[in-house]
């Protein structure tokens, strides 16, 4: 009785919590991770310049990605090419080796990725029933159920794994500069 | 330690020592290494640098052209995928901008890039006695050339990197860094030429 009480209360808790392999992107809408569609695999390098409120010189790292069915390698490289970190995300789980202080932000960036980066379709099946996903040729814009925007990219290609992506984080206030480095 | 355990260790230990190559010709090989590569106060060449990451397809390549000075560091241009500016030196890397801005790592990156740039100044240059203290060196004669491998002597180091090797003719032609978790750097060093003083372009550079 105790240990269900227990479960009970502790369940409550976390309720307002997203479930794993889950971001809140604003208070009412959540990006839960998803597969590639079958057949699907992604295969990239990207430069990537990140802007941060406090950080007006901005980060400049690479982003090496690598996903198959519903796993995710993502490793961060400095332009010199040395390892910052390495994130691991294995249907749903996310296994993190980098700088403890980058952890918190990086375990929302397999979220980041695939809303840039997914099939739309994906995206979709993924997001909180309420959210809005607009995809164009240009880019793609995500509104949370209340019209604020979430996210906004334009992107230079119709795929967006190529060519350029111009993407802000409105949550983060984050502006990303996502380039395609050739193979 | 049981007595049969400490004599078991005792005859392991003379076994490694009878085995083992005696340390003299290492130590001669490695002077002669830094005697034909580190005979010029600037060295210049090209890169191609290939890191092979465990569990990863695709490899991620950079490519530019390094200036070494013997006594102000390294600077490290990358071109392609992306211009990039280094300037590498025993205190640390200074990243310099297209504008011309410098801005210093920071926090606890920097004291890994500082030690980074230490290993990579004394690698460029064959310099390899101070590395002794960290690494374990095996140097070998492959031809006209030769071959060094780097271990570390540490488990703290270990736990990161695996061994690094280098290899080369009268200058360093080629390293290899073979980190922990499987990620694999190749470092090729091409078009390699010595001088005796850096351009105006580079001191300009180098001045802090």
């Amino acid at each position: 009785m105790k240990a269900a009480l227990a479960a009970a209360l502790l369940l409550g808790a976390c309720a307002s919590l997203p479930p794993p392999g889950c971001t809140a992107l604003s208070t009412t809408t959540r990006y839960c991770l998803q597969p590639l569609p079958a057949g699907h695999t992604v295969a990239v390098n990207q430069l990537v310049d990140m802007q941060f409120p406090g950080r007006p010189a901005g980060e400049r790292l690479v982003f090496a990605i690598d996903a198959t069915d519903a796993r995710m390698q993502i490793v961060g490289l400095n332009p010199l090419g040395q390892t910052v970190f390495r994130l691991g995300v294995n249907h749903g789980q996310t296994q993190w080796d980098g700088p403890p202080a980058a952890e918190a932000l990086a375990r929302q960036l397999p979220a980041l990725v695939q809303l840039m980066l997914w099939p739309a379709d994906s995206v979709r099946q993924g997001l909180s029933r309420d959210a809005a996903l607009r995809v164009a040729p240009d880019g793609r814009r995500l509104h949370d159920r209340d019209g604020t925007l979430l996210l906004d990219t334009r992107q230079s290609d119709p795929d967006p794994r190529l060519g350029q992506v111009d993407a802000v984080f409105t949550p983060l206030d984050a502006r990303w500069r996502v380039t395609r480095l050739a193979d | 330690m049981t007595r049969r355990s400490f004599l078991l260790a005792a005859l392991a230990g003379l076994a490694g020592v009878m085995l083992a190559r005696p340390l003299w010709a290492d130590e001669a090989l490695l002077q002669e290494i830094a005697t034909r590569v580190a005979d010029a106060p600037v060295l210049r060449a090209e890169f191609s640098q290939t890191k092979t990451l465990a569990a990863l397809r695709k490899p991620f390549r950079l490519a530019g052209r390094f200036t070494y000075a013997r006594e102000a560091g390294v600077l490290w241009q990358v071109d392609t995928p992306y211009p990039a500016r280094y300037l590498i030196g025993r205190e640390g890397m200074v990243e310099i901008g297209p504008d011309g801005q410098r801005r210093a790592q920071s926090g606890r990156e920097a004291a890994g890039v500082a030690r980074a740039g230490q290993i990579l100044q004394a690698l460029l240059g064959a310099d390899l006695a101070p590395l002794q203290s960290a690494f374990v060196l095996d140097a070998s004669r492959q031809g006209e050339g030769w071959r060094v491998t780097l271990t570390p002597r540490s488990a703290e180091l270990a736990r990161h990197l695996a061994r690094i090797e280098l290899a080369g003719h009268d200058a360093v032609e080629q390293v290899d860094l073979f980190e922990a978790g499987g990620d694999h750097t190749e470092i090729r060093f091409t078009a390699i030429a010595r001088a005796t003083q850096l351009t105006a372009a580079e001191a300009a550079l180098f001045a802090r």
